[in-house]
């Protein structure tokens, strides 16, 4: 094959050009659309980790990809048992299935 | 002659859209002659039938008023197998949701007597209220599949539906039935959504559906496009369970098994 041009100075610019825009991303924006995708709060630990180039739906796009970290928790006893976190109290859930079967055998 | 099958929940929000839309593309996509009727004003079920942009020539409401035969109002939607009957938005005719509740609830299950023998299945998809277009609908639905997200409040008012249906099963619609409960938006992250799906199946047993709808983009995404998710994306865990409700459905009505009889 034929080199036509320095394939160093267009990674470069390629990289260049991902750099540039890196800095030109709205990351609050960004947060957003991520924390409505998955349905979960992101907050302000988010940081751009790479990006690229690419053809989509007949256009150029550009793809960033971004690192979110993340602090969770879980409870344990003394005996080591996992604790599940604390919600509807069972009984009420109870109630509803007691009331829901009642309903269904009567009908 | 086609088994009339109405989506029904009086809360919002609960999936009954995007259960009727997709499970009328699956019965339509296994080789049924299919009809989606889109009962609510809001038009969220026109908006992703297929049926032109441009405005539906006629509206459920032209054939509930008597201006039209209700199978004039039959417009073709997205495949061969699959058609639809619109609705249009018109505020002129909210004074109908407030007919009494004995004024005319057969209009729609009398026209539909007309039809029935072009389909297999006719789903309905209802709006979330009472009033004379939902209890058309009832009274028009061989059976009821209920929609019901995996959350405290959607349990607690399953229970009322369960009362309402009993209700309207002992005054308006003694042959009224259940077809099933079906789980959806589940989220196996909530710790809530595991103990309803548990307590749900212990109470209400065989009723609710095998298959339980996960929370998924692809479906949120495809009522965005206005298509069923299984014309975009068939692979997607969303597409999938709908593809499996639909099996299960078929197969619940092919062995008479419905419950509340
Ligand atoms: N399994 C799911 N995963 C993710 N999003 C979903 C799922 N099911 C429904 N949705 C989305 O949730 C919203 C409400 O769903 P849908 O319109 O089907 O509910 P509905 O019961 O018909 O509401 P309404 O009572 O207003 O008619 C829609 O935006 C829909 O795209
Ligand atoms: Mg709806």
């Amino acid at each position: 094959m034929t080199k036509i041009a320095n394939p160093d100075i267009i990674s470069t610019a390629k990289q260049e050009l991902i750099d540039r825009i890196k800095q030109a991303i709205d990351i609050q924006g960004v947060r957003r659309i991520l924390e409505f995708q998955h349905n979960m709060e992101i907050g302000e630990n988010i940081e751009v980790s790479g990006g690229d180039v690419m053809v989509y739906n007949n256009q150029l796009v550009y793809r960033m990809d971004f690192e979110v970290l993340f602090s969770l928790s879980v409870l344990f006893d003394n005996e080591g048992n996992y604790i599940p976190s604390e919600d509807t109290p069972d009984e009420n859930i109870e109630e509803l299935g007691r009331e829901a079967e009642d309903i269904i055998q009567k009908m | 002659m086609a088994h009339t099958i109405g989506i029904v929940n009086l809360k919002g929000g609960v999936g009954k859209t995007t259960t009727a839309v997709n499970l009328a593309a699956y019965l339509s996509d296994a080789g049924n002659r299919t009809l989606l009727i889109d009962c609510d004003p809001q038009g969220s079920a026109t908006a992703m039938i297929g049926v032109p942009k441009r405005k539906p020539a006629w509206s459920l409401f032209d054939a509930l008023d008597g201006r039209i035969r209700l199978k004039d109002a039959v417009a073709p939607a997205w495949t061969p197998m699959l058609d639809a009957i619109p609705v249009r938005p018109d505020f002129n005719r909210t004074e109908f949701e407030d007919a009494p509740e004995f004024f005319q609830k057969h209009i729609l299950s009398d026209g539909l007597n007309e039809i029935k023998d072009g389909y297999d299945y006719i789903v309905l998809d209802t709006p979330p209220s009472v009033g004379y277009i939902s209890i058309n609908a009832l009274a028009a639905s061989d059976s009821l599949l209920i929609p019901v997200q995996c959350e405290y409040l959607a349990y607690a008012s399953l229970v009322r539906l369960l009362k309402y249906i009993r209700h309207m099963k002992g005054t308006a619609h003694p042959g009224m039935k259940l077809l099933g409960v079906l789980l959806t938006m589940h989220d196996g992250l909530q710790p809530i959504s595991g103990k309803i799906i548990k307590n749900i199946r212990e109470h209400l047993k065989d009723l609710v559906f095998d298959v339980i709808i996960p929370r998924s983009i692809d479906l949120c995404e495809s009522s965005s496009y206005g298509i069923p998710v299984l014309f975009k994306s068939p692979d997607s865990p969303g597409a999938v369970s709908y593809k499996r409700l639909a099996d299960e459905v078929i197969g619940r009505i092919a062995t008479s098994r419905f419950y509340g009889i």
